[in-house]
């Protein structure tokens, strides 16, 4: 059953659309994350949905209610920002509690409540410290901390990881990961990292320029994007134009028999750089010669020249080395076509 | 480090002189019954001077009373006022803003004379000049501005983000203004209250003018003793006058302080 169902949503800031007739359904209890380049609209998303901004057009459905004019206190949903923005007149117990105290909650309840919660996240003993006291980690965390205290039917989450250094960063995610699984709230989170996106979510949302691109689960959008952007946003991607006609891919003098069922004309293939595999050169193959190589992990990502065209690979560090002859063998059912052709 | 111990020492040194010394006179100049202008000390001591201040016919009380009454009224007052215009112009947009911003600093850039010839005769007509209602009123013209210019730069470097994230913990418009803004606002309360308090307590033009002389306040009865050359009791007017103004400063500054438990958060 759907929980927020989202129609026709727009939001227009001096006469540019921050988002375009938006329309979605999240499921209850689902992890959504939004993912998109910076300005792409995200963030006004999440404050839509929070009650922060009202929309000029469209309808926000939240648990079968619809809420699209009701203020952001009055809503069941908590948003936690980028920054963690705790109060910093009060001590880290009363943080947490603010928003029962809002309610009205007992003093005794606000600080059992605060309390649980403190061990919830791994920081039993800073109840009675002040914000400026704690290290960003646990600033981020007594933010999370404060939303969950009002047990929320919806966690929105704008970027909470941008601001922390790696290791933290991971810790955090798995801790958000966790606290889902364990309240399992509607929870939609943004972020600009893809893998973030990719590790952490039960769908994904590609916006871009106010537009919805797609709406997957992680493994659809990484393997069957329906658009370029789509896919040049997950993963490094090699684009070659060409001519697809009869499943054969006609570029720079090959010829490659490919299983893609396209209408003829111009298209773009995106090549993943895993796709490609790198081989001792053979006959009816592309050839050309390693350009560069960079150690990225455990493998190394080789730039080979073959004619005008430069391409990506991913391989073993020591097969190959710079100025070495090579061939490519491309895996062309995992490859994406897009039309070039205009009025597609 | 010595070099700068010793130097740090002279700034003190010169801060007693410059602050302390012209006190010291004052309080000598008030126990002192009569002092030739060529005499290094006075010839002889006396009360003269407190005898007739703390005598009720000379009325410095009852004017004390007085002036610290609508000081402190302007001051509250004009606090109402401030916080809110402060927001407005800090935060918002709005149509004709650089007007409003210009017309707010009006009453210090303007010479008082000015704005208090205009404003007298359209007491006259409404029946407000020689009363004390009058002269706050127009105290509070002359406070405004330094109130609403210091609110208005701490809601600037506030923005909106405070207000939201307690709006998105569920606190109406009154609890996220109580719990969440004024605790920022905290410092410019205690400095915007001892400014306006002290621009309206030593106002004495504009009291002089649209009290006509009927509403006396502490300035208003210190000045003729200053101009008819009486420096003894007009040095004994001062000290009440700094003592006072000073003693209502701490009294401020202790009260609100208080509630900041976090001094590093002064950054505002």
């Amino acid at each position: 059953m759907p929980d927020i169902v989202l129609n026709d949503l727009t939001k227009i800031y001096k006469d540019v659309p921050a988002l375009d007739s938006i329309s979605m359904e999240v499921a209850d209890g689902e992890f959504m994350v939004l993912v998109g380049h910076s300005g792409c609209g995200k963030t006004t998303l999440l404050r839509l949905l929070s009650g922060l901004i009202q929309p000029d057009r469209g309808s926000i459905r939240i648990a079968g209610n619809d809420v699209t004019c009701v203020k952001a206190e009055k809503r069941d949903v908590v948003l936690v920002f980028q920054e963690s923005l705790l109060f910093p007149h009060l001590t880290v117990e009363d943080n947490i509690a603010f928003g029962l105290k809002m309610q009205g909650c007992s003093q005794k309840k606000r600080k059992q409540k605060a309390q649980e919660l403190l061990k919830l996240m791994q920081l039993p003993d800073i109840g009675r410290r002040y914000p400026a006291q704690l290290s960003g980690g646990q600033q981020q965390r007594v933010a999370l901390a404060r939303a969950l205290a009002l047990e929320p039917k919806v966690m929105l989450l704008d970027e909470p990881l941008a601001n922390l250094d790696p290791r933290l960063r991971d810790d955090l995610r798995e801790l958000i990961v966790k606290l889902h699984k364990k309240f399992r709230m509607t929870t939609i989170m943004v972020t600009h990292d893809q893998n973030e996106a990719m590790v952490m979510a039960d769908r994904i949302a590609v916006l871009m320029d106010g537009k919805l691109l797609q709406i997957d689960k992680p493994y659809d959008i990484y393997n069957k994007p329906t658009s370029r952007d789509v896919a040049a946003l997950f993963g490094q991607c090699n684009f070659i134009t060409g001519y697809l006609e009869d499943g054969v891919f006609d570029t720079n003098g090959y010829r490659f028999t490919v299983s893609a069922l396209k209408k003829p004309g111009r298209v773009e293939a995106c090549i993943r750089t895993e796709h490609i595999k790198l081989v001792r050169p053979e006959k009816n193959m592309p050839t050309g010669v390693v350009e560069d190589k960079k150690y990225v992990g455990g493998q190394s990502l080789f730039k080979v020249n073959i004619g005008s065209l430069s391409i990506l690979a991913k391989a073993n560090n020591f097969d190959f080395y710079t100025g070495m002859k090579v061939g490519l063998r491309i895996d062309w059912s995992q490859v994406f076509f897009s039309s070039l052709e205009s009025g597609k | 480090m010595l070099m700068s111990n010793v130097f740090y020492k002279l700034i003190v040194v010169c801060m007693v002189i410059v602050f302390v010394l012209p006190f010291l006179v004052l309080l000598v100049w008030s126990f002192s019954q009569s002092w030739p202008s060529n005499a290094l000390f006075p010839n002889e001591l006396g009360l003269r001077g407190w005898t007739y201040i703390f005598s009720p016919h000379s009325k410095v009380l009852s004017s004390l009373g007085l002036s610290l009454l609508i000081s402190l009224l302007v001051t509250g007052i004009a606090m109402l006022i401030c916080i809110p215009a402060g927001k407005a112009l800090g935060i918002y947009d709005f149509a004709g803003k650089n007007i409003v911003e210009i017309l707010v600093l009006a009453p210090i850039i303007i010479p008082t004379i000015t704005v208090g010839m205009g404003i007298h005769i359209v007491f006259i007509k409404y029946g407000l000049a020689d009363t004390v209602v009058g002269v706050i009123l127009i105290q509070l013209t002359v406070v405004l501005p330094y109130g609403i210019r210091i609110f208005a730069s701490i809601y600037k470097a506030l923005g909106t983000k405070w207000e939201e994230q307690a709006k998105v913990l569920k606190a109406d418009f009154w609890q996220s203004f109580r719990y969440v803004t004024l605790p920022f606002l905290y410092p410019g309360i205690v400095s915007a209250g001892i400014l306006m308090f002290n621009v309206s307590f030593s106002q004495y033009f504009l009291t002089f003018l649209i009290g006509g002389g009927k509403v006396v306040t502490l300035p208003v009865l210190l000045f003729p003793f200053v101009n008819s050359g009486d420096r003894v009791v007009a040095s004994g007017l001062s000290l009440i006058f700094i003592l006072s103004s000073l003693v209502l400063m701490i009294i401020i500054e202790k009260t609100v302080s208080n509630r900041v438990e976090q001094t590093e958060f002064y950054y505002l």
